[in-house]
């Protein structure tokens, strides 16, 4: 310190060393972390809204069922709470080569249009009547939903809470008996709920 | 060169101001990051928060706390439980009954009762 008393270029230099090391400080406060590029933790219906899109993308369509090219890829919502409002947040991101729409799924017939349905936890009195109408649908819809139970009728995907954690429920037999294929990966995360051969 | 002391100080402290707001923006912008791009192996790593944004102890969660000093008391001039406590935000103290010999008090806080 004396020393660096002596000139009034000295004291500068030193606040400009001071400066330097408080902006690497922070600077390194941002990178210290793990090395995965997002916090380890986040808000439920944020995390489910992004498994939804995460478990699409390593679901595989029939060619023919996604429509041409300049289709977008039509997510439909049954119910609406707080991750049906995430889900929003996935609109025009891309997916399988198209645009996602988000779109409510206000009449029965229209379910033919969706490439894949989410329902809402808020649909849990309707249960069976929405597993009857996924069966009504000619073209594959891949089923998501936030509701225990799901996958162990004719649903195909069920997110869960384990601990804290989020993890999904898969019924194997349903997402290859309407011509879907998941990937290994995908398979190997899940907790299959139901095998093909069952 | 001494006239210039203050705003080289203020200089210096504002740079200080800027880069902690600058690393803390950053963190804030890290955690609101597109969730969809991770990884389902990370999704399912990451705890469920419920409402608020991060993970906190229960007794780190944001609560109201008012502390009444002796001095307040001293001051207020209060000679009742009630009457201290009433000093505190969000407490209602009313009289429910006028006995004989005493007065029943009930005390409110944000909307519980007591009887």
């Amino acid at each position: 310190m004396p020393v660096l008393r002596t000139s009034a270029i000295g004291r500068r230099a030193a606040r400009a060393v001071g400066v330097a090391l408080v902006a690497a400080l922070g600077l390194a406060l941002e990178l210290a972390g793990p090395p995965a590029t997002h916090a380890n933790d986040a808000a439920e219906p944020d995390i489910k809204a992004a498994m939804v899109f995460n478990i699409a993308r390593f679901t595989q369509w029939p060619a023919a069922a996604l429509g041409p090219a300049d289709q977008p890829f039509t997510l439909c919502v049954l119910g609406r709470d707080e991750v049906t409002v995430a889900l929003q947040a996935l609109e025009d991101k891309p997916l399988h080569g198209r645009p996602i729409r988000v779109t409510p799924l206000v009449r029965e017939g229209a379910i033919g249009d969706c490439r894949m349905l989410f329902v809402s936890r808020s649909e849990t009195f309707r249960l069976n009547q929405i597993v009857s109408l996924l069966a009504t649908s000619n073209r594959p819809v891949l089923s998501i939903a936030d509701i225990p139970g799901f996958a162990l009728k004719s649903g195909m995907v069920n997110l869960v809470k384990v601990d804290e954690k989020m993890r999904f429920e898969i019924n194997q037999k349903e997402v290859e008996a309407r011509g879907l294929t998941m990937s290994a990966r995908l398979l190997q995360l899940a907790l299959i709920v139901r095998t093909r051969n069952e | 060169m001494m006239p210039r002391r203050p705003d080289t100080r203020a200089v210096r402290v504002a740079a200080v101001l800027i880069a902690l707001a600058a690393s803390l923006c950053a963190g804030g912008a890290r955690a609101q990051a597109d969730l969809a791009d991770a990884s389902l192996e990370d999704l399912m790593q990451m705890d469920v928060t419920s409402a608020s944004r991060r993970t906190q102890a229960l007794n780190d969660t944001a609560a109201a706390v008012h502390v009444i000093t002796a001095e307040d008391i001293r001051r207020s001039g209060a000679t009742r439980l009630a009457e201290v406590l009433a000093m505190a935000p969000g407490v209602e103290v009313a009289r429910v009954s006028g006995g004989i010999t005493q007065t029943q008090r009930s005390l409110m806080l944000r909307a519980a009762f007591t009887d």
